[in-house]
Parts: structure tokens; C-alpha cells; sequence
């Protein structure tokens, strides 16, 4: 996995700083690095810096923007996904993908840039209106957009899940940043929150 | 709610997090959890088959991202195989292919996909396990699931009203879940993630609550089986499998059936042979009958010998010739045996053995439940194509359907269907007198019936399944136990004081014949005999007695004339009757 090629390290460093030390000719291996969006696969600048910089795939300065974060370039509208999700749980349909998730679906949903990131590994976390959708579709992916069931069976409650300090509701619903930490700051495998040894994360929230 | 008051006293996340663990107890603590579990296959799983690095439990089946499309979050391919289903001739379920959760479970558990094959992952990237399948074992059901309890079908209010021994699905616990119409699924039983009694069960199965939530089998609470507190532990009752509870009536079920992996597959029962199912407790070990020495005997319903030929469902007229346990005995309902041997004036009442039994009726008509004895017996040995056409002994005439030599209007019989009025038997022991009613099982029964032994026709010393010693050869000497068995009920001293027939001495005694020379135990059909012919049961055995010449030729002939007197033309012993008149 392209994770495994990073250097290990533990500083987050501050991106402007990290942005005016790398060398041009350098590539990931520097030693102190492994952590932090420099360098991760969210990452997207390339080697001569002459186009980008690894917060520019998301954030772009000096531009004002409704939300917190920063507009990325290419947000979709909300219109344009369908969240499943346990018909019990969840009334299908209901719930859309919120602001922060937004973001990510920019690049993770499935259709655009397929053919970098849509592999196999590639995150499909919806359909977007008027893509061909294949054969027998069915929602996919963990829902998103949805209020954290707490109190329901099967289900931790709230203060539980929140315990740690790790896992993010926005709002109080699950989004993509429940589970992972876009700027690599753990430096774990899929950029989660926190490990999924013995599948933790998930039984974060889950009664298994 | 208990858990939100619990959570509102804690602030500190840190603390709050470990005290609600501890609050929430044994509910929410590593004991029903998958983790930890035997399907925990992370690299730290507790069993052989585990993955090599994967650290991740849940993966196995689920995912967050890329998976299968079926709910929920579903991560692994399923089989596409069709598997050999449950058959039975007893089943009112219409069964399908598995579908749904089922093959779910099967995409693992059919022993025929990878483990470590993810639709996460690529397919040439497997996670890499140290067995690419389930290996062989107890969890491996194989592609033939017909030794499988069935899955996809509907349990639902149609079957209900089709199976009488079914319980009504609208009422079956909701700790057992059925399928969105009603289909019975894998996880109709087990809950995959929660393995905290064992075989990921969802409800504690001891006395088979989980069977009998569906299964309402009659006569399974006042049968003895659901009581019987006999120990199976440290006993074989199956060399493959030790049984999870300690007494058959905790056992219940699984003392003779298997849910999974059954070697009977029909009807999912523990044995291949059906007989193997009872003689493996009934043989001195757990069951206090000892039933296995009994059909041994010389004389016996030998049940070995026949196989995959008794069927619930069989017409007793058109079936195969065969015996099993379960001809005669419904092993759900049968209760122990405590009805005495008192003299009766009707009909012997189906023996607490034999509860839930069908039979043959006196008018050769099957019946669902036997209230007779003698219906049981007659399925086999009345109407039944497949009876032997030969009797013991060869007889002036001949009648192989049992049920018409015992009919109430023929010319004698013995009173098993129904009393008979013949002031003629002035010779019977107390209580039996005129009028009284025995059962097949007063004459053919054990010979240790009443010595403590397992009572009822299993097998005897004596043939034909007699209970007590019966000669039939020619020159027997004559002693009480010669003729044991009619002397059970017929006075030896009056008999030989000539009491009835003024000549029984002179033919018993002096000249050696037996009692079976004249008579015919069962009785003589009305078709065949009459009153004046064939009274007091009189039809010859002609291995002794001879034709004589005289009047209109060669002939055998009693008649009647009336209580104790008659004549008879014959030739026995060499000695030669043309119209013998007898009379007191």
C-alpha cells in the first residue's frame, strides 16, 4: 500500500513549514514525516511544487467560502447521492451526506478521476445523477449523513462512541471524519481515527 | 433508559468511558461479543482457522466501503453452488434453495469458498488465511445440506395449518427471528456474533427450547422422554459427538436427533439405522429397559434387519414388509408402561408405550392414533401384502390376516377385539372368566414379562413371541410347563379332570397330543367356519391329524352338538374316529 512506502515519524508539522523545507528532488522517505497530510496520499501535489501544494487539494487560501472549511474545487451539491442504511435504523432517502463529507465525495465518489482513483480501493460512497449505475446497485458503503442511533439495540451509547475523543459526529451524525482523519494526522492505515486492531474502531459504535 | 442515566453521571470521557463498561456488566463485556469468539478469524482469533495479518474482525463479513451491495454491509460473495436440500417424506414445508442470511452464512460454512475472499479487496488479493476454507469438521456443512435442518422455507400460518405438530409462527419467541415472510434462516437459530452458549445458539437449548419453540410434537410433555432424568454422561449414546447436557430429558432433541450433520438424513436423526437411534440408550446403558438383548432372542421383531424401509407416512396395507422401533412405538410420546395385567371387558386400551401410534382397525381401515393394542399389531400382521403367507402350523384351514380370525362374530376366538360369550370355557383362572378381553401382548410377549424384564413382543425364547412355553409337537408329555402358556389362563386341574371336553385327559395326557393338535389360538373366520364346524377354536393340525375313511369318503370332520359334545371323523395317532360322539 502506498501508506507502507511513507517514513515512520510522530510531528504533525505545520504545512507552510513542511511546504518551504521540502526540497524539490526529495520524495516521501524523510524520516519524521510519516505522519501529517505531507507526503500521504491526500498529497497531490507533485515533486516540482510548481502547481500545487498538499493543502490546495482541499483548501484554497484567501478565497472566502460559506463554511469553515475551505471550497474545494470540486464539491458536488448534495442532490446528488442516495444514503442507505438499515431500513430499521434509518428511513431511507432521508438523510443526506453533510458539509464535511461533501468534501471528500468531491474526489472519493466513485466518478471522478476513475482511473486514479478508482481502483478497487477507491471509495464509491454514492451515485451520482445522471453516471451509469450498474447492474443490481445497492448501496455499498457505511451511511453517512445519518444522526448516531444512540440508545438503539445494537447500538453504544453517545457518550460512549464519544468517549475517547476520537470519533467526530458532526452535528451528531455520522460523516466521513467519524472514522477518518483526512490529514493523516494518526498516521494509520486508511487514515482512521484510531486503530481498527481487532476491529475496535468498529465496535466503537457497534455492540458485536 | 438504565444505559442514558448511567452515561449523564459522567463527565471525564476518559473515566466515563471504563465506568459504563463496568456499569453495563456482563451484557456488554468480551463474553458476547464477536471479538474473542470462534468467529473472531483476525490474527488474534482464538481458533486454527485465523487470518495471517489481518487485524480487523469484522471485515471478514462486513465493510465500510466497496462491499457487496446486500445489507448489511455485506462483504462476502455468495456461493453461487446449489446445494443438495432437506427431503422428507413427513415434511409439510415447502423447501427451497437457501437464500438471503443463509447463504450469507454459507458463503463460509459450505466448506466451498475461500475465507480470506473479500469483495473488499481485490480478487487476486485475498486476506491471507492459514486455511483457505472451513476445514472439515462440525462447522463445515458441505454443499449437501439434505442432513441439515432445512433453511428457506416459510414458516408461516399455511404451513401451520398444513403441520399439526408445529407451533403457531405468530407466536414463536422473538428471540428466534424469522425472515421477512417468514422464512426460516440460519439466523432463525444462531446469532453470529454472539457465541456466549456455545454454537452462536440464541437461546439456551437446554430441554431443546430452541426446537420446541417451533416443534410442538404430541404427546413430547406427558411422553417420558421429556422427563426422563436418566444420565447420559460417560455413556455412548453417540461415539461422535459428546452431548451437551447431562440427562436425556435436558438433552431432549438432540438425545436422537441432529441439527447439523445428521448420519439419518430424514428426519435428521443421530444414527443411520433407525433402530441404532433407540437400542443405542435401550441397550442397558442409559434407558433402564434393556430392549437390544430382547429383539436378539430367537424369537423376536428383529429390527436389524431391515433398513430404510419404515416411512411414517406408510399405508399399512401396501408397505413393505419391515419392522422398526417406530412401528410400534412413537418415541415422543411414549410413556412408561403401568397398566396391570387385571382382567378386562373391553378391548386392552393402547399401552402408554405405544401413545400416538397409527394402526389398523377391525374393519381393516388405517387409523391415525391407535386406541387398541391389537390395531398396532395388525398393521403388520392383518391386512398387510407384505405378511407371510405361511403360518406355523399347517391347519385344516388356513387364515394368514390376523384381524379376521379375531372378529367378534366368527364362530370362536379368542377375546381380543372384543368379549365373547361361550359358557363351553368353564376352565379359566381368576380374574379371567366369561366375558373378559385379553391383548395381543397377554400371549405374545416377553418371556422375562414377568419376571421384571422389558414387558412387550420385543423377543422371546418362546416362538412364536410367546411368553410363556407353548409346545406344539406331537407326543409332548404333558406338564405345567408343556403347555405354560395356555395354562396362564386355563385351569390345568380342570382341564385334566375333563371339566370341558370330557376326553382332555385321555388325548393331553395319555396319549401325548398337544393342546395345539385341536385348537386354533386366534380363532377361525366366519367366511371360513362355522359355529357347528369350528366352535371352541377346533380346527386341526393336519401335521397330526389324518383324514378318515367313511360315509361320503375321506374326510376331517368335527361337529358340535352342544355344550361338551360333539363328534369328530379322523384318523390320529393311528386311531381311527368315523362320527365319534363324545358327551358328558
Amino acid at each position: 500500500m502506498k501508506m507502507t512506502l511513507v517514513a515512520l515519524g510522530v510531528a504533525l508539522m505545520s504545512l507552510l513549514a513542511i511546504a518551504a523545507d521540502k526540497p524539490a528532488s526529495e520524495t516521501y522517505t524523510l524520516p519524521g514525516y510519516a505522519k501529517g497530510v505531507v507526503g500521504s496520499a491526500h498529497d497531490l501535489s507533485d515533486a516540482s511544487w510548481r502547481f500545487s501544494n498538499a493543502c490546495n487539494t482541499c483548501h484554497i487560501p484567501h478565497v472566502q467560502s460559506a463554511r469553515p472549511t475551505s471550497q474545494p474545487t470540486t464539491q458536488p451539491a448534495i442532490e446528488m447521492y442516495r444514503v442507505g442504511g438499515q431500513r430499521r435504523v434509518f428511513t431511507p432517502g432521508r438523510f443526506m451526506p453533510g458539509p464535511t463529507s461533501l468534501v471528500c465525495l468531491g474526489c472519493h465518489d466513485g466518478t471522478v478521476a476513475t482511473s486514479t482513483i478508482g481502483s478497487s480501493h477507491a471509495l464509491l460512497a454514492g451515485v451520482r445523477e445522471g453516471f451509469d449505475v450498474p447492474d443490481g446497485f445497492a448501496w455499498r458503503d457505511h451511511p453517512i449523513g445519518v444522526p448516531y442511533p444512540s440508545g438503539r439495540r445494537g447500538y453504544r451509547p453517545l457518550a460512549f462512541v464519544q468517549a475517547n475523543g476520537k470519533i467526530r459526529l458532526p452535528e451528531g451524525r455520522i460523516e466521513c471524519i467519524s472514522c477518518h482523519e483526512p490529514h493523516n494526522a494518526t498516521g494509520l492505515p486508511d487514515m482512521l481515527v484510531m486503530s481498527n486492531r481487532r476491529s475496535a474502531l468498529c465496535l466503537s459504535c457497534h455492540v458485536k | 433508559m438504565l444505559t442514558s442515566l448511567i452515561v449523564s453521571q459522567f463527565t471525564s470521557p476518559a473515566i466515563g468511558q471504563r465506568r459504563l463498561r463496568e456499569a453495563l456488566g456482563p451484557s456488554d463485556g468480551a463474553q458476547q461479543s464477536i471479538v474473542g469468539s470462534a468467529h473472531d478469524l483476525s490474527v488474534s482469533g482464538p481458533g486454527s482457522t485465523h487470518a495471517l495479518y489481518e487485524q480487523q474482525v469484522c471485515i471478514f463479513c462486513h465493510a465500510p466501503h466497496n462491499t457487496t451491495g446486500q445489507r448489511p454491509l455485506w462483504n462476502r460473495h455468495l456461493p453461487p453452488s446449489h446445494y443438495r436440500i432437506y427431503e422428507s417424506s413427513t415434511t409439510d414445508a415447502r423447501i427451497d434453495q437457501p437464500s438471503g442470511e443463509s447463504k450469507m452464512c454459507l458463503s463460509c460454512h459450505d466448506g466451498a469458498l475461500a475465507l480470506g475472499l473479500v469483495a473488499s479487496r481485490p480478487p487476486n488479493d485475498p486476506i491471507e488465511m492459514s486455511q483457505r476454507t472451513i476445514p472439515p469438521g462440525p462447522a463445515d456443512l458441505t454443499q449437501d445440506l439434505s442432513d441439515d435442518h432445512p433453511i428457506g422455507f416459510r414458516f408461516d400460518r399455511a404451513l401451520f395449518a398444513r403441520d399439526p405438530q408445529l407451533r403457531n409462527p405468530d407466536l414463536v419467541s422473538v428471540e428466534l427471528p424469522l425472515g421477512r415472510h417468514g422464512e426460516m434462516h440460519c439466523t432463525t437459530c444462531h446469532d453470529p456474533h454472539n457465541n456466549s452458549r456455545g454454537n452462536f445458539l440464541r437461546m439456551p437449548d437446554v430441554r431443546s427450547a430452541i426446537c420446541l419453540s417451533c416443534h410442538d410434537l404430541h404427546g413430547w410433555t406427558t411422553g417420558s422422554h421429556s422427563r426422563s432424568p436418566a444420565r447420559v454422561t460417560g455413556r455412548s449414546v453417540d461415539a461422535g459427538e459428546r452431548l451437551p447436557y447431562q440427562t436425556v430429558a435436558d438433552n431432549a432433541c438432540t438425545s436422537c436427533h441432529k441439527v447439523h450433520s445428521a448420519d439419518g438424513p430424514e428426519r435428521l436423526l443421530r444414527h443411520r439405522l433407525d433402530e441404532q437411534n433407540c437400542l443405542n440408550c435401550h441397550n442397558g446403558s442409559v434407558a433402564d429397559t434393556n430392549i437390544a438383548s430382547e429383539v436378539n432372542k430367537p424369537s423376536a421383531h428383529r429390527v436389524e434387519l431391515f433398513h430404510r424401509r419404515h416411512d411414517p407416512n406408510e399405508d399399512p396395507r401396501t408397505m413393505r414388509r419391515h419392522v422398526e422401533c417406530a412401528d410400534c412405538h412413537n418415541p415422543h410420546a411414549a410413556s412408561p408402561n403401568l397398566i396391570g395385567d387385571s382382567a378386562r371387558t373391553a378391548p386392552l386400551t393402547i399401552n402408554p408405550t405405544m401413545r400416538f401410534v397409527s394402526g389398523l382397525n377391525r374393519t381393516g381401515q388405517p387409523v391415525d392414533r391407535a386406541r387398541a393394542e391389537y390395531e398396532v399389531c395388525f398393521k403388520c400382521h392383518a391386512d398387510a401384502i407384505a405378511q407371510s403367507r405361511r403360518n406355523a402350523i399347517a391347519r385344516q384351514i388356513t387364515q394368514t390376516n390376523t384381524r379376521l380370525e379375531f372378529q367378534t362374530r366368527n364362530p370362536s376366538f379368542h377375546p381380543v377385539v372384543g368379549p365373547r360369550n361361550n359358557p363351553d370355557v368353564v376352565s379359566l383362572l381368576p380374574p379371567y372368566r366369561v366375558g373378559s378381553v385379553i391383548g395381543c401382548t397377554d400371549c405374545h410377549n416377553s418371556d422375562l414379562a414377568d419376571s421384571g424384564g422389558p414387558a412387550g413382543p420385543h423377543g422371546s425364547i418362546y416362538a412364536p413371541l410367546l411368553i410363556d412355553n407353548y409346545s406344539t409337537r406331537d407326543f409332548t408329555a404333558e406338564s405345567p410347563r408343556a403347555y405354560a402358556l395356555c395354562y396362564r389362563c386355563h385351569d390345568r386341574q380342570s382341564i385334566l379332570a375333563d371339566e370341558s371336553f370330557p376326553l382332555h385327559r385321555r388325548h393331553i395326557v395319555d396319549s401325548r397330543t398337544p393342546c395345539s393338535a385341536c385348537h386354533d389360538a386366534h380363532g377361525i373366520s366366519r367366511t371360513q367356519g362355522n359355529s357347528t364346524n369350528h366352535s371352541n377354536l377346533i380346527n386341526f393340525d393336519r401335521s397330526i391329524v389324518q383324514p378318515a375313511s367313511g360315509g361320503l369318503g375321506s374326510r376331517i370332520v368335527f361337529q358340535d352338538l352342544g355344550p361338551n359334545r360333539g363328534n369328530c371323523t379322523l384318523t390320529c395317532h393311528n386311531v381311527t374316529h368315523v362320527g365319534f360322539e363324545y358327551g358328558r
